[in-house]
Parts: C-alpha cells; sequence; structure tokens
C-alpha cells in the first residue's frame, strides 16, 4: 500500500506539473485565481416592492454573473453619474432613468433589438433598474432584464468594480 | 481463471480511455470546465481555477499510466479517488436539485446530464478500479514499459 501511495504522488506530481506549464503556454490559459463569487451558501433572489412577474424580467445572482463573465448582456446601470462613477459593475454603461433622454442616444447605438440588456441599480431600496427595464421593453427591447441585487449584492459577493465615467 | 489477466487487462484499457477522453475537452478549455465547478456550489472561489487546470491532467495521466502499465496502481488509487470525489460532488447535486452540466465528458455549456446515469457509471468504474487493484500482477505485463 505505501508503494502504491508512493505511485500516486509521482502521477500528481508529474500531472501539476504538466498542468501548469500547459497553462502557462496555452492561449487558453486561465489565471490560477479567477473572478468567481462564493456561491456555497444560499443566495435570496430578491424581488423589486413593485415587481410584476407577467412584465418583469428578473434575474438571479447567477445568472447576472453569467450574462456578465460570459459577455453574453449589456449592462446598464441606471443610477446617477456620479453613484455610477463611484463604483459600478465592470462594463457596465451609464443610462440614468432621471435623466433619460440626455444619455439615450448614446446607449441606443450600443444595442440591437436583440441584445440581452441587464439593468441594475443600487439594489434593494432602489427601483431605477425595474423602470429603465419596463421602459426598454415598451420602446423595442425585449430582453430587458432587471438584476435587482444590484451593485449592493455584487459588490457584497466580492466580485470586481469599476470607477470612473464615461467619456 | 484463466482469462483473467486480460479480463484485467481490458478494464484497464476501458477505464484508462474514459479517463483520458474526459480530460481533454478539459484541457483545452479551462474557463468553461471552471465556470462548470464553480455551478456545483462547493468550493471557495479561490479554489476554483486551480482545480480546473490541475485536475483534467491528472485525469490524463493517471488514465496513460494505468493503460500502459507505469504506475498502474498508483493511478489506479488516484482514479478511485477522483471517481469517490465525482461520486459525492454528482450525489449533492442531485440531492439539492441543481440543474448542471456535470462536465463529465464536455465542457459545452448546452450540455445538460443525467446526474444519476453519471453516478451509476462512476460507482461501475470504481468496482471496476477495485478490481484492478486487487488483480495479481501477471496483466501488468501484456503492455507495459
Amino acid at each position: 500500500m505505501g508503494k502504491t501511495i508512493k505511485e500516486a504522488l509521482i502521477i500528481l506530481i508529474i500531472a501539476a506539473a504538466l498542468a501548469f506549464a500547459a497553462n502557462y503556454i496555452s492561449p487558453n490559459g486561465i489565471p490560477s485565481v479567477g473572478v468567481w463569487y462564493d456561491n456555497r451558501g444560499k443566495i435570496e433572489l430578491e424581488k423589486p416592492p413593485s415587481y410584476n412577474p407577467k412584465i418583469d424580467s428578473l434575474l438571479a445572482m447567477e445568472d447576472a454573473f453569467t450574462l456578465w463573465s460570459e459577455k453574453q448582456a449589456v449592462f446598464i446601470d441606471t443610477r446617477e453619474p456620479e453613484e455610477y462613477g463611484g463604483g459600478h459593475i465592470p462594463g457596465a454603461i451609464n443610462l440614468p432613468f432621471e435623466q433619460w433622454d440626455q444619455y439615450w442616444d448614446r446607449v441606443k447605438a450600443r444595442l440591437t433589438p436583440q441584445t440581452k440588456i441587464v439593468c441594475y441599480c443600487g439594489g434593494l431600496d432602489c427601483e431605477l433598474s425595474l423602470d429603465a427595464a419596463r421602459e426598454l421593453k415598451v420602446i423595442g427591447y425585449p430582453n430587458a432584464y432587471i438584476f435587482f441585487g444590484g451593485i449592493k449584492k455584487w459588490t457584497d459577493l466580492k466580485l470586481p468594480s469599476e470607477t470612473g465615467n464615461e467619456k | 481463471m484463466k482469462n483473467s489477466r486480460w479480463f484485467i487487462f481490458a478494464l484497464r484499457l476501458i477505464i484508462g480511455g474514459i479517463f483520458i477522453y474526459a480530460a481533454v475537452d478539459k484541457i483545452i478549455h479551462p474557463e468553461a470546465f471552471a465556470r462548470i465547478i464553480h455551478n456545483y456550489r462547493l468550493l471557495p472561489p479561490s479554489l476554483i481555477n486551480l482545480l480546473a487546470i490541475f485536475m483534467p491532467w491528472i485525469e490524463f495521466i493517471a488514465g496513460i499510466c494505468l493503460i500502459i502499465g507505469f504506475k498502474y496502481k498508483g493511478a489506479n488509487l488516484l482514479i478511485i479517488g477522483m471517481l469517490l470525489v465525482f461520486i459525492a460532488a454528482l450525489a449533492i447535486s442531485h440531492a439539492r436539485g441543481i440543474n448542471i452540466n456535470c462536465g463529465c465528458f464536455s465542457t459545452a455549456s448546452s450540455v445538460k446530464s443525467d446526474l444519476l446515469a453519471r453516478i451509476i457509471e462512476d460507482i461501475l468504474m470504481a468496482i471496476g478500479c477495485i478490481v484492478i487493484g486487487l488483480s495479481k500482477d501477471r496483466h501488468r505485463k501484456i503492455l507495459s514499459i
């Protein structure tokens, strides 16, 4: 048995050396620590007070994270520019719901009617994301979702954020 | 049994082959495999990429060793260990009712897995490995370095 364990250890060492060498060389290589959130516990799905399942498409944390990490959706931060500048989900664009007309043309250029759109705001006490997603659906963007956990849930789970405003 | 050494050799070939086959797609697509590991909801964030980088290579090397007879007892032990981990992870996911791609053979996200079938496969392979581990060494000479 001792010999078997020794053999197993040798194989482990060979595998480790090859694994890290291959990962270093490969164009598909990944960093040894990735961007993940801790999903071991139960993560609640927060619902906006005025949530209406008939018209609102609500995203759970894991779905929002998947859309973000696989770059399958455009994230829209519906808070004010100062709040957006203070920290937002990386890659998200700013569309302050209260200043819609001023910002809309710039946001529109990034969207097609098929684009998956994830609207979020401050989380919990903010319904701008819900209002924005509803508005987007009305004007022809059926794939507008609400990530109601918002920036609060995102940073609570220690996911990265980005600061500064768009030029 | 007269043919037992061929039987054991066939077991080594089948199980080793499955492990090599299962490892290749994960080695090519470590990011997709890391995502699958994350979806199991069992590991802290810091361990996910390390496992995605490391584990497919253990599968791959252990599979080769099992077939060619190089340190195959050690390889066999590692494969049993991995199978037990897989069985536990699959059983936990099944019990939790998580709908996941098990990441057993493919990292493609469109593949949803029948977890129970995978658990049974893994149990059968583990039994095969135990048979290999308990067998006499004669089958080793069929193909060995």
